[in-house]
């Protein structure tokens, strides 16, 4: 699905002392189908942008289209004609449940059934499936993010910390939304924890074609796992591109408080040394082929 | 929807008001409170009117956000005033049957003038002005010759404290999980009473789930740090009176004298 933000804007707490603006003007438009990845330095308005597109939070000003349909568009037309608002916003919020899910930083919090099974079926119940579909779902999920059946029947309060987040990611992708957004999942976990879930989601994305929004702060997350980057700043969009085009301008991300890989760094400072490797190096292998070309050596 | 629960709404500021010791200010509330009631005449509560606008502006709270204090009691406001301007004797003017009294009418504004006068004063002084540490703080210090009697006062409160201090974390903990089980598919908004009670479950489960966890991990870290109650603990942030907070209780002490001589100099009017 493809998903446009045209002038959205975001306040917390408008006309009160604490007024913050989290999200500032912003147009940008996230593809179908892939990876994109949503990256800013702590406070720049990812996780915000991500519940105006989940339709948990209402924009304070501008749209959002899902695939060419704008939500709140029948509220806005009811505030035009000031009648039947209440009819029309229920089912501009209808609109978009079940098309975006979202998978928050740690995701365990919002575990709460007495087993497993159960927990995991919660998401799908709500969506009004048959029994058999539900089960179906629960266990496909469940595969997939390595939760055994064996623990279906115990209570999620039971298991490790690692098996408690998979169980609740399993319980997201049970929904089968069409689009999927993942607001750090892996906060917390060690980089061994963090390629497990974030290389399982990747690969779960390449399987089932789904678009999907990658939220983080690690520039070295979005080279492993993204197609294409958008970078906030402050609350407006700054940057947008491939990883490549977005690593070769390590300046500007710096500009924007990001830390870029050190190999990404080396290469930048050859750079203002006068010696050119090409811009945008942020793995071994284009390392690799930069120094060669440095070298004044061909293919090997 | 959480974001109108106010509960530890301090403004934080540098203003004269702001930097009054939390102690003196609780006393100082005490005193304005006592002289709102003791004004009988209509000149004199003025006066004390006058005094808490002064108060209001030198705080550097918006007027706005006083008036927002005021709202919960805006029924109770009307209600009292509507109940006092039809009984008295003085008749003022009737509209159909119903006859409105002048004294009716200046106890009526004597009731507003002084609930007014009382959440005003007492969320500028203490709720908007002090930060809620400093205000436990105060209390304990205030609070402090109980102990002699065996009344646990550094206990309840460090415990105020931590209640204080985990309402904001509480609540945008109870966003978060409401976000997650909204984007889940919960619906809190339809169906009947039974059927809403039951849908809080997902978010009721979690939150206490967490608020266990936290109060676990608070416990540890504060053994770790050797927290103990009893003699001889200090504070890092002592209080101490400056010059300023007696100059303001001077002031206080002179304005309640004011009050009561007052109206015997001018003597009977109004
Ligand atoms: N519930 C909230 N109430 C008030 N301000 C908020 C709230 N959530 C986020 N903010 C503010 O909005 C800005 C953007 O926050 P957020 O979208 O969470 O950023 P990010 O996810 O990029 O760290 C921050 O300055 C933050 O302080
Ligand atoms: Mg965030």
């Amino acid at each position: 699905m493809r998903i446009e933000c045209k002038n959205l804007s975001y306040i917390y707490g408008q006309r009160t002392p604490f007024e913050k603006t989290a999200l500032d003007n912003i147009n940008i438009s996230i593809e179908s189908g892939i990876v994109t990845g949503l990256i800013g330095h702590t406070g720049s308005g990812k996780s915000t942008l991500a519940l105006l597109i989940c339709g948990l939070l209402r924009p304070t000003s501008g749209s959002i289209f899902i695939d060419g349909e704008e939500l709140y568009k029948a509220e806005k037309d009811g505030n035009k004609k000031r009648r039947g608002i209440k009819k029309s916003n229920r089912k501009s919020s209808e609109k978009m449940k079940f098309k975006a899910g979202i998978i928050f930083q740690y995701p365990e919090y919002q575990l709460f059934e007495e087993t497993v099974y159960k927990d995991i079926a919660y998401g799908p119940s709500n969506m009004g499936l048959s029994r058999e579909e539900i089960d179906r779902r629960v266990r496909d999920a469940a595969e997939f993010a390595g939760i055994d059946s064996n623990l279906f029947e115990a209570s999620p309060f039971e298991l490790s910390g690692g098996q408690r987040r998979r169980a609740a990611i399993a319980g997201i992708i049970a929904m089968d939304p069409p689009v999927l957004i993942l607001d750090e999942p892996a906060a917390g976990l060690d980089p061994r924890g963090r390629s497990e879930i974030l290389g399982g989601l990747r690969e779960y994305q390449k399987i089932t074609k789904k678009t999907m929004i990658m939220i983080s702060h690690s520039m070295e997350d979005m080279a492993k796992y993204a197609d294409k980057v958008h970078v906030l700043k402050n609350g407006a969009a700054y940057l947008y591109g491939t990883i490549e085009e977005v690593f070769s301008r390590a300046g500007d991300l710096k500009k924007a408080s990001l830390d870029v890989p050190q190999i990404t760094n080396l290469f930048l400072e050859l750079g203002e040394r006068g010696l050119e490797a090409g811009c945008g190096v942020y793995d071994i292998k284009k390392a690799r082929d930069g120094i060669i070309k440095l070298l004044g050596g061909g293919e090997y | 929807m959480l974001n109108d629960v106010t509960l530890g709404q301090y403004f934080p500021g540098e203003s004269a008001i702001h930097k009054l010791d939390p102690r003196m200010k609780i006393i100082i509330t005490i005193i304005y409170i006592t002289a709102i009631f003791m004004a009988k005449n209509i000149y004199v509560l003025s006066g004390v009117f006058a005094v808490n606008i002064v108060i209001i502006a030198l705080s550097g709270i918006p007027f706005i956000i006083i008036l927002k204090a005021l709202k919960p009691l805006a029924f109770i406001i009307a209600f009292t005033f509507i109940i006092n301007i039809f009984s008295g004797e003085i008749p003022l003017f009737e509209i159909g049957f119903m006859r409105i009294y002048l004294d009716g009418l200046v106890n009526a504004v004597f009731v507003v003038v002084r609930i007014a006068g009382l959440v005003s004063a007492t969320s500028v002084f203490i709720s908007y002005t002090t930060s809620p540490a400093m205000l436990t703080d105060a209390i304990e210090r205030l609070l402090s010759p109980l102990k002699k009697i065996k009344v646990p006062v550094h206990e309840f409160a460090m415990m105020m404290t931590l209640a204080l201090r985990f309402i904001p974390t509480l609540i945008e903990e109870t966003e978060k999980i409401i976000n997650a089980q909204k984007a889940r598919g919960a619906d809190f908004y339809s169906g009947n009473i039974l059927k809403r009670a039951k849908a809080l479950i997902p978010v009721l489960i979690p939150l206490i789930v967490s608020a266990f966890r936290r109060a676990d991990e608070l416990a540890t870290s504060m053994e770790c740090r050797c927290y103990r109650v009893g003699e001889g603990r200090t504070k890092m942030k002592s209080l101490k009176y400056s010059a300023g907070d007696f100059a303001a209780l001077g002031l206080a002490a002179a304005f309640i004298t004011a009050i009561i001589i007052l109206p015997e100099i001018i003597g009977g009017i109004g």
